[in-house]
């Protein structure tokens, strides 16, 4: 059983926009799942149906089993929810509001104590405690956001753009958190557009105009797009009269400078390919000036790819 | 500060303004409504007056005066009573609001001196002005009698002189001081308007505040969310009128009822506030929207809920608007119960039907939140 699981999700408002357009999930559990894409790209619309907060036009979604549009109030107990603002009491403590949140969820004076120091000190909060909230800096609320959705001990959590206007090294020690998160038994389905903070996600969906429009690890994401690796060969020579003869799948890009000769060529498997496309330039006579292997972004593949859909 | 920021924020302000739709509406619409409203609802005179009749004498000027009296839009003869204390007794109980006594011997003074009098009772402790109004009606009644007994003394007698009426007027509840007329409409309002202020922002609020969201994913339902807020605020309500309550005892307001009374009739008004306050809740987009709602609510409760501008100084057709003003209600009994000391029990009539209206308000209303948080 996946911890979530969406099929064929729709999303129409009455003005006609069509925000989710038959979305198809399936998050096992233990992961973190990262929807990435830009804004307005349908990501908040789909958690927020996925939280039962926003009724779906067409589609199914299940939440440990349980249908949310059927039944919410049980599928939230299995979540926790972190939205994209700051959602928590500023004139309330941190301490305040974490116990008023434990009490939401009937957790027991005693069992509730614990569970917040537990939680205060996974999210390193506890020097606030007493603070209020609407005091904290923007990294604090979001780590007490963090705390208040695990109050009740979710497997599940739900992060929509977790990280937004946080300081980069805050933005590490989150992602540490959610590592740590998910080494402890969580799901965490996490929306953002740091493409650099999504290659720590176990698996992507990549989302636009409301379609996904490519899913797997980091990795495979950025292989698929283009169908492989991309090389960037340098040679001394006259390459001109061999280059269609070159063992790669494409030539994607070629310069010329006075000495040298650079191209950009797609292959299967990098460290399969080369070893063939070095011994065929030293055959031809060509002096191998660089072959290296092109680091394709998140961003370069997501541009390239709704560059596609389009 | 320079004319061009000057300028600009003028020119924000207004566009922020004029695209607010609703906000625009309440700005513009409400105040001129309740002005065309309060110019339309009140007439020139006072009609439907609860009014009780003592007839001692059965000679003709007595049925000239009773006619008179019968046939006077004023007065709402509700009663015929036997003597002047059962009339006293009626006004003291607020049964009617002014009791108009002919005495024994009235006939028997016109045709032997033609000066004669009727005695009014009549209730200053329920309503600020119409006192006033009533008194200057009756002079006119007795004017229109003596005119009219003149001249059947003419045909029967075959005198000419002229026919004085004197009223001799009884004031049950006094002349109350500004601190006696100001303590139940303080009472009233501040029980009022604490819970209705207060029920009327508190969902826009979670809502501005972006807490909503995350509360409505934990798994409290919309009935403890709705109730859970409601009750501190009827709490504050009630605390804060038995503290005004004191603050005019101790500068010297008069209070005969009793203290448990007072707090059931102020629990009642602050349920029905609830209700009403909520009810803005759910028309409200912004706490701005929810504070002009329940600010106009505030100026029509002064209007209309019939202490300071009596209903019955109202056109009848207009005078349905009294009935959603669960402060009319409140006024009703409280001034009972403040200034007369008229137990609970006797004055429990207009409580009950408050006790309906904040009944159905809050059901009304806890329905549309129900939903809107849907």
């Amino acid at each position: 059983m996946s911890a979530i699981t969406t099929r064929n999700l729709w999303k129409i408002y009455p003005n006609g926009i069509k925000a989710v357009r038959g979305i198809n999930l399936d998050i096992p559990k233990r992961e973190i799942f990262g929807l990435l894409g830009p804004n307005g790209a349908g990501k908040t619309t789909t958690i927020r149906m996925i939280m039962g907060l926003l009724a779906p036009t067409n589609g199914e979604i299940y939440v440990w089993g349980h249908n949310v549009i059927a039944n919410p109030v049980v599928a939230r107990k299995y979540i926790g929810y972190v939205p994209q603002f700051f959602s928590l009491y500023p004139d309330l403590t941190v301490m305040e509001n974490m116990l008023f949140y434990a009490r939401l969820y009937e957790l027991p004076p005693y069992e509730a104590r614990e569970r917040i120091r537990e939680i205060m000190e996974i999210t390193d909060i506890g020097q606030y405690k007493n603070v209020l909230a609407g005091n904290l800096s923007g990294g604090y609320k979001r780590r007490l956001e963090l705390a208040v959705a695990l109050i009740h001990d979710p497997p599940i959590l739900l992060l929509d753009e977790p990280t937004a206007g946080v300081d980069p090294p805050i933005r590490r020690a989150f992602w540490e958190l959610f590592r740590r998160l998910r080494n402890e038994g969580k799901t965490i389905l996490v929306t953002t557009h740091y493409m650099d903070e999504a290659e720590n996600c176990d698996k992507l969906a990549l989302i636009s105009y409301g379609k996904i429009i490519a899913e797997g690890t980091p990795r495979e994401i950025k292989k698929m797009t283009y169908g492989g690796d991309i090389v960037r060969i340098k040679v001394r020579g006259d390459i001109e009269g061999v280059i269609d003869s070159l063992p790669v799948k494409k030539i994607m890009d070629r310069k010329r400078d006075s000495s040298s000769f650079e191209i950009f060529a797609l292959v299967n498997d990098y460290a399969v390919d080369v070893p063939d496309i070095v011994e065929f330039l030293n055959s031809h006579d060509l002096d191998v000036l660089l072959i290296e292997q092109v680091q394709v972004t998140l961003e370069d593949a997501f541009i390239e790819l709704v560059k596609r859909v389009k | 500060m320079g004319l061009v920021k000057l300028f600009a924020i003028t020119i924000k302000e207004l566009k922020q303004l004029i695209r607010d739709k609703k906000t625009l509406i309440l700005v513009i619409f409400l105040p001129l409504f309740l002005t065309l409203l309060f110019g339309l609802s009140y007439a020139k005179e006072p009609s439907d007056v609860a009014t009780g009749v003592v007839v001692r004498d059965s000679g003709f000027a007595a049925d000239i005066m009773l006619n008179r009296i019968m046939s006077d839009e004023t007065f709402d003869v509700k009663y015929f009573l036997s003597d002047i204390d059962t009339a006293k007794y009626y006004v003291e109980k607020s049964k009617i609001f002014v009791a108009i006594v002919i005495p024994e011997g009235f006939t028997q003074m016109v045709v032997t001196t033609h000066k004669t009098y009727i005695i009014v009772i009549i209730d200053t402790a329920r309503r600020i002005s119409l006192p006033e109004l009533i008194l200057a009606d009756i002079d006119k009644l007795i004017y229109d009698c003596e005119d009219l007994i003149m001249k059947e003394l003419i045909v029967r007698e075959n005198t000419f002189s002229r026919v004085n009426i004197e009223k001799i007027v009884d004031l049950i509840g006094g002349e109350p001081s500004m601190v006696d007329i100001v303590t139940p409409v303080i009472l009233g309002i501040m029980t009022q308007q604490v819970p209705l202020t207060l029920a009327s922002i508190s969902i826009v609020r979670e809502r501005e505040r972006g807490t909503l969201e995350k509360l409505l994913t934990t798994p409290i339902g919309r009935t403890d969310l709705i109730l859970g807020k409601l009750v501190p605020f009827l709490f504050f309500g009630l605390l804060i009128s038995l503290a005004s309550l004191f603050l005019l005892i101790m500068i010297g307001g008069t209070f005969r009822g009793s203290l448990i009374d007072i707090t059931i009739a102020s629990l009642i008004l602050g349920l029905a506030s609830l209700g009403v306050g909520l009810f803005f809740s759910v028309l409200s987009t912004n706490q701005l929207q929810a504070m002009q709602f329940s600010t106009f609510f505030l100026i029509a409760s002064f209007l209309f809920s019939g202490f300071i501008f009596a209903p019955e100084a109202m056109r009848p057709e207009f005078r349905f608007i009294v009935y959603f003003m669960p402060l009319y209600y409140y006024f009703e009994s409280a001034s009972n119960i403040i200034l007369k000391g008229i137990p609970l029990k006797e004055t429990i009539e207009p409580l009950i039907m408050l006790f309906i209206y904040a009944i159905i308000s809050i059901i009304f209303s806890f329905k549309f939140m129900s939903r809107k948080l849907e």
